[in-house]
């Protein structure tokens, strides 16, 4: 047995990663907008019109060369999870993104949560010096969050 | 039926198309994989970084100088359409399994 689809194989992949990227408006998912610079597009869309098949229905068994290098690119992207945190924060798995977007949320929370520990602190601690003071140089300086604090400021103004 | 082609000369064309002896056997179980995310597109969106090769060795194979985020290296035209010549003068088809 040759390796007569050998430049078939080479076609077809190319066409199986850069001929089947969206177009703008997501009408259909034909080529014409490669993500990687440098594609020669009418050499793929040519293949895809006078020599291939429809390519959504290219399975791995039509790759006889190719098919274990495409299948060890499969298992990487399935294997693939981040190492670093920064990683975490920017690159999607490709398997099993919940994670990744419910780290996104926890860490937008956590960095809420954190800004308004701080805000309370910084508040109290002011109020604080505010009372210590006398409260005789206007109003406490309070955000509207800790506006109890601040009532009570007036209410000892008042007596 | 014995092979025309010497060993060696065998050896040459399939390093020419940067393929490996053992890597065309034909394998006993059949290879699952789904093909439906392998898109520039879908790869990008992820970790992996995408970068052409002209060695036809290189090709779907990954570069993991930055181990964290591998870049998959794919032919590029002008090197598919060199190769392409193998093909085409009927060599390939001489090259058994």
């Amino acid at each position: 047995m040759g390796l007569d689809t050998y430049l078939d194989e080479l076609l077809l992949s190319h066409s199986l990663f850069f001929g089947r990227s969206k177009k703008p408006d997501h009408t259909t998912a034909t080529s014409t907008t490669p993500k990687l610079r440098g594609v020669n597009t009418t050499l793929i869309e040519d293949y895809q019109k006078y020599w291939s098949e429809d390519i959504s229905a290219v399975h791995i068994t039509d790759f006889p060369i190719y098919g274990h290098r495409l299948q060890t690119i499969h298992q990487r992207m399935t294997d693939w999870r981040s190492l670093e945190f920064w990683h975490s924060w920017n690159h999607r798995p490709y398997r099993d993104s919940l994670p990744f977007y419910a780290f996104r949320f926890a860490l937008i929370l956590g960095v809420l949560s954190m800004v308004t520990f701080i805000l309370t602190i910084t508040t109290l601690g002011l109020n604080i010096r505010w009372h210590k003071d006398g409260g005789e140089s206007g109003s406490p300086p309070a955000p509207t969050s800790t506006r109890s604090l601040f009532y009570q400021g007036q209410l000892k103004e008042e007596y | 039926m014995r092979s025309t082609i010497s060993h060696n000369f065998r050896g040459d064309i399939l390093t020419s198309a940067g393929l490996k002896e053992g890597e065309i056997e034909i394998k006993k179980e059949t290879p699952k994989a789904s093909l439906a995310d392998l898109r520039d597109e879908f790869i990008l969106e992820g970790a992996f970084k995408m970068k052409w090769t002209n060695d036809p060795l290189l090709h779907l194979r990954f570069d993991e100088t930055d181990f964290k985020r591998p870049t998959l290296m794919v032919l590029d035209t002008r090197t598919v359409l060199l190769v392409a010549l193998l093909d085409l003068s009927g060599l390939m088809r001489f090259i058994s399994y």
